[in-house]
């Protein structure tokens, strides 16, 4: 592995333009796919069922929340617990994006004292470690609606062509969650008081999005506003639209969605430039 | 980093180098937030918010050189190898670097606790700048030289102090660059592995074109090293021949 007689490069330390920056996350694109890898290894490592857990989880969870809540609201279990699922998986990747994410250039301290690691490779890990648990819980929830369609006549088709809206949906969960997660993770990093918070927030966004609560409350007069502009209202009904509706989704919500991304990743690189390797002394 | 001229030949030039940091000061406890908040300071006074680690500092190094850093703790010495290697940002001045940097520090930190030893070379290799494929080629050669048995196969929490640093040594001695940065890694494991580590030390020094070395041991630095220097709060107090540097140092010791 030496180079040794090779004509050498001179680098002025610590001056990385964008492009150089984007050239050392392309040569570290290895380590964050093996360390995504070994998060999901670590998650599931010394249990018997493994991976399946990652499908048991929101099941259970649905089972549990849909039996209280089918109460609570005097619906029907077997539509109201499909319509739970799918709120659940959205909710626990978009939670996990920010909640993980915000510790997740912490959590790679003891490589960034190492050597020169773009900060950026961290977050990404994080959230393609919740891309994959989300990908397996997706898996676990059409299952459940397959099973609750054919065993207990749930009048829904079992797949139609507007499940390939799936694909576009889970990008742009993974991007917007990228960039919030690249943030939090910034923040975390200086001011620790963050991610006790960031708890609280995610806590009140639930509240204040159709994650379990019926989507028509959300067309109230007085919730116009916020439902105008709230992105995981948006991520609801662009994934359950096609999933549970088999209708394409709106327009004006993938309007949302890409105002929330651009502004995001705008943020987030900003973050990015002003701080990378700043921020080491932090960590 | 930005790619500047291309040249032959490695080398090191740090001009008027200068590094802060903020001290960061822990208000953890609740009775120290609830009095904070109060406006009653209960913790030490910290007179100075940023430390400056690295001063104002100038060094040049060529090819054929073998530089040691000393000073006591806290001079600079650790933080001035990791600027160089990119790890800690210049607050002002320049660093330019012509060569490809290898940097060994804290060798027992950066794994993956619950995977295996064999899982984190792979992990650590990548971060310190292998292709999976190098690594690969390479890995037997590093867990015969780690020597740790079956544990190789075991999750790395299971590992003592020692283990950690045998593996963390054996993967980064693997990778050799022209300049090579080496902080307090010459104590590394136990007694038994400390002769074969010492022996594939002096083989990377051999081979590398510079060497830039941090230790408290002088008759080490003395036995390897062309030039010394010798650092206090940041900035160089002397430079020169290892044997009259060394002998300053400690007379200064002895006065102090």
């Amino acid at each position: 592995m030496s180079v040794q007689g090779a004509t050498l490069q001179t680098v002025r330390v610590g001056r990385m333009s964008l492009g150089s920056y984007i050239g050392a996350m392309w040569r570290y694109r290895h380590l964050m796919m093996h360390l995504a890898s070994a998060d999901l290894q670590s998650r599931f490592r010394r249990s018997s069922l493994g991976v399946v857990w990652a499908m048991i989880h929101p099941l259970a969870f649905t089972v549990l929340y849909s039996f209280v809540l089918a109460n609570l609201f005097k619906q029907e279990f077997k539509d109201f617990s499909i319509y739970v699922f799918s709120g659940f998986i959205l909710w626990d990747a978009i939670a996990s994006f920010v909640n993980l994410g915000a510790m997740s250039i912490i959590s790679g301290a003891g490589y960034l004292k190492q050597a020169p690691i773009p900060m950026l490779i961290f977050p990404l890990r994080t959230c393609l470690t919740v891309s994959v648990v989300f990908l397996l819980g997706l898996v676990a929830f059409f299952l459940y609606r397959t099973g609750m369609i054919v065993f207990f006549d749930v009048d829904q088709p079992i797949a139609t062509i507007y499940w390939l809206w799936i694909i576009p949906v889970v990008a742009a969960l993974f991007t917007l969650g990228s960039a919030w997660a690249t943030i939090v993770a910034f923040i975390n990093l200086k001011y620790r008081d963050a991610q006790q918070m960031l708890l609280i927030l995610m806590q009140a966004l639930w509240f204040a999005s159709p994650v379990f609560f019926a989507r028509e409350i959300f067309d109230s007069p007085n919730l116009q506003l916020w439902t105008a502009i709230n992105p995981v209202l948006a991520f609801c009904d662009v994934f359950r639209d096609p999933v549970l509706l088999s209708r394409p989704p709106e327009v004006r919500d993938w309007i949302v969605i890409g105002a929330w991304t651009a502004g995001s990743w705008f943020l987030a690189i900003m973050m990015t430039v002003i701080n990378d390797r700043k921020s080491i002394h932090y960590v | 980093m930005s790619s500047n001229v291309v040249s032959t030949g490695p080398r090191i030039i740090i001009r008027r180098a200068q590094l802060d940091y903020p001290l960061v000061r822990d208000r953890s406890s609740i009775k120290a937030a609830l009095f904070g908040a109060l406006g009653f300071n209960t913790g030490p006074r910290i007179d100075k918010k940023v430390v400056h680690a690295v001063n104002g500092l100038s060094l040049t190094i060529n090819r054929g050189e073998r530089v040691g850093l000393i000073g006591h703790n806290g001079a600079g010495k650790s933080t001035l190898l990791r600027t160089i290697a990119g790890v800690f940002p210049l607050t002002d001045g320049t660093i330019e670097v012509t060569g490809r940097m290898q940097g060994l520090f804290d060798l027992g930190t950066g794994f993956e606790a619950e995977a295996t030893g064999r899982e984190n070379i792979m992990y650590r290799g990548l971060s310190i700048g292998f292709t999976p494929k190098q690594i690969r080629d390479r890995e037997a050669e590093i867990i015969g030289f780690a020597d740790l048995g079956e544990f190789i196969d075991l999750p790395m929490r299971t590992y003592s102090a020692g283990m950690y640093v045998r593996l963390g040594f054996a993967i980064s001695t693997y990778l050799e660059g022209e300049i090579l940065l080496i902080d307090e890694v010459f104590g590394a494991g136990d007694a038994n592995f400390q002769e074969r580590a010492i022996r594939r030390m002096h083989e990377l020094i051999e081979r590398a074109g510079i060497l830039v070395l941090v230790s408290h041991d002088l008759g080490l630095m003395r036995s390897l090293c062309t030039r010394l220097v010798w650092m206090s709060g940041g900035q160089m107090v002397l430079d020169g021949d290892p044997n009259e540097v060394a002998e300053v140092y400690l007379r200064s010791m002895k006065a102090a």
